[in-house]
């Protein structure tokens, strides 16, 4: 009996390892000051005034700044930009200083994040960028949560849509008496997926929040991809409810693995949605955000420990799902057995 | 053609059922009415704060008028196994499942034409008429896409214990860009929002309404047959 059951324990110790590998190098090898390199680009955390510093063209001087919302999405046609505010700039002054002061041309109060700055001559657009020392002061200890952060909501992600591909296999291939048994194992792996894809969407959901306080200003924003997490993670929670409250029979797993087929595409229309609505997350993998080896050795460490951590919990699962579902049949025969004596 | 045939069949039976007690409707109707007040009560609704809450409170209706809708859809196919017989019947489950959407999106169309009316005099909304095709296209897609994802957790949650939390935690995820593309939709159509996007949220929720027309449709034969 014992032979036939696999043991997890090495598993278990090299993720242990890893993790504190990670925690180690988080703390020695990653740098305390995480500079952004955005040149053209400023991050407001919210205070009430940043300064915009910049060289003035003598010959073609500088008239106006333009403070750039949502500037990911407006990258590609330029002239669609929505202009957040546009500062009026003097130009007899030898060096250009505008104040940002977080409102919008409309008076509404503008959300933290990126913002795109674009420097205007009487002619037109500048080639001259703005020099902003807030891009350099902004992320110091708290960059470090980023490691684990964004190795969290990369398991988050793999086990979403793990579960959602395995369910589909379970429906097509669960009437087929040939690959029975492979439907029901891609059920059992589908469902302790979901479950550990929740842990690690409140990891995330709880590391973003102590992120963005002291970088954005506010724990919460309503900004895409925090309620892709916070939607897909609900769509999670109600598979499980549904798997806790419909048992592991046929049916309960007909039904969840329904409900994670629909929860992918629906993810990515959430996804399509939440981006069209506006956003300013740091895009610091996609940004070209990682520089230096220091940064992206610790960040090879912490996401191998994650990934890992979170294998080695998900077999932890499967083999739990497996032994209670064999302990309830057991009970069944057992009482079988009663009946007839 | 046999397909078709049954699909009106069934819509029929739960229109004429419908027709003879008005239960869904009317409560749906009132439902909503009473929402519009107490949205408007609690938000201390006056004529600026409309125009940009307004196209929220239309959709926070459609919404919760249709979750209540969905808690009645296989209510009455729940006795006496009437649901199994159904997809026993030579109907299929696809025409069984388009019937009940249908049934569905016609109780949710006569409840909205009935309230959302009401809510812009109540709240004291205006729509400059040539804004009205977008929120009546908004309204169209808006309500089928809710009614095809609202079913299909319906038939599936149908005989499940907490059903009525479980509705909701899970088809509010689902259709949250509806919501959110039908929020922006409206609020062009009123005048308040970029009528630049006009075209970008259309496009998502034409998509979103095709894709989960087809997909439920799917999965509902999946997961209702053993």
């Amino acid at each position: 009996m014992k032979s036939q059951r696999p043991s997890f324990f090495p598993v278990a110790v090299l993720a242990g390892l890893g993790l504190v590998a990670a925690i180690i190098a988080v703390y020695w090898l990653a740098p305390n000051r995480l500079v952004q390199v955005h040149p053209s680009s400023m991050h407001w955390n919210g205070a009430d005034f940043v300064d915009i510093e910049f060289e003035q063209n003598e010959t073609n001087p500088i008239v106006q700044v333009d403070l750039l919302e949502k500037s990911e999405m407006y990258k590609k046609n330029p002239a669609d930009r929505i202009v957040t505010r546009a500062l009026p700039v003097s130009p007899n002054t030898p060096a250009g200083k505008v104040q940002f002061n977080g409102l919008s041309d409309k008076g509404h109060a503008a959300s933290p994040g990126v913002y795109t700055i674009h420097l205007k001559t009487a002619q037109g657009p500048s080639d001259l960028k703005a020099k902003n020392k807030a891009v350099e002061t902004v992320m110091g200890y708290s960059s470090k949560i980023f490691y684990f952060h964004v190795g969290s909501a990369m398991v988050f992600l793999i086990c979403f849509i793990g579960c959602a591909l395995l369910s589909v296999a379970y429906l097509l291939l669960r009437r087929n008496k040939a690959y029975r048994m492979m439907a029901i194992n891609a059920d059992y792996i589908a469902y302790a997926m979901a479950e550990i894809g929740v842990v690690f969407s409140f990891v995330v959901l709880i590391t973003g929040p102590i992120w963005a306080k002291p970088n954005w200003g506010v724990f919460w924003t309503w900004e895409p991809r925090l309620l892709l997490t916070l939607l897909t993670s609900f769509l999670f929670i109600g598979y499980l409810v549904l798997r806790n409250y419909a048992g592991s029979d046929d049916s309960g797993r007909r039904m969840s693995a329904g409900v994670a087929v629909i929860g992918l595409p629906a993810a990515y229309f959430i996804h399509m949605a939440v981006e069209l609505w506006g956003g300013n997350h740091p895009k610091v993998l996609t940004g070209g955000g990682l520089h230096g080896s220091d940064i992206s050795t610790t960040f090879s460490i912490a996401v191998s420990a994650i990934f890992l951590y979170a294998s080695y919990l998900i077999s932890l699962r499967v083999r739990t799902h497996r032994l209670q579902d064999a302990v309830e049949e057991l009970f069944l025969d057992l009482s079988e057995l009663e009946d007839r004596q | 053609m046999r397909g078709l045939q049954s699909i009106w069949l069934v819509l029929k039976k739960d229109v004429v059922v419908e027709l003879r007690n008005r239960e869904v409707v009317a409560t749906m109707v009132l439902f909503s009415i009473l929402l519009v007040v107490i949205v408007a009560f609690s938000l201390s609704i006056d004529e600026t704060r409309a125009r940009l809450v307004g196209s929220g409170i239309v959709w926070i209706v459609v919404l919760f008028a249709g979750t209540l809708g969905l808690g009645r859809v296989f209510e009455r196919e729940k006795e006496n196994g009437c649901l199994t017989g159904l997809l026993l019947s030579p109907a299929g489950p696809g025409a069984i499942f388009i019937a009940k959407v249908l049934g569905l999106f016609v109780f949710m169309l006569i409840t909205e034409a009935i309230t959302i009316p009401l809510a812009f005099v109540f709240i004291g909304m205006s729509i400059p008429t040539e804004g009205i095709w977008i929120l009546v296209l908004a309204l169209l897609l808006g309500t089928i896409a809710f009614a095809f994802v609202g079913t299909l957790f319906a038939a599936m949650f149908a005989n499940a214990r907490l059903k009525d939390v479980l509705l909701p935690v899970v088809v509010y995820p689902v259709v949250s860009p509806v919501l959110i593309a039908g929020v922006k939709l409206t609020e062009i159509s009123m005048g308040v929002g970029l009528e630049s996007d006009l075209e970008g949220w259309l496009r998502l929720m034409a998509a979103f309404s095709v894709l989960f027309t087809a997909v439920p449709t799917w999965i509902f034969g999946k997961v209702m047959l053993d």
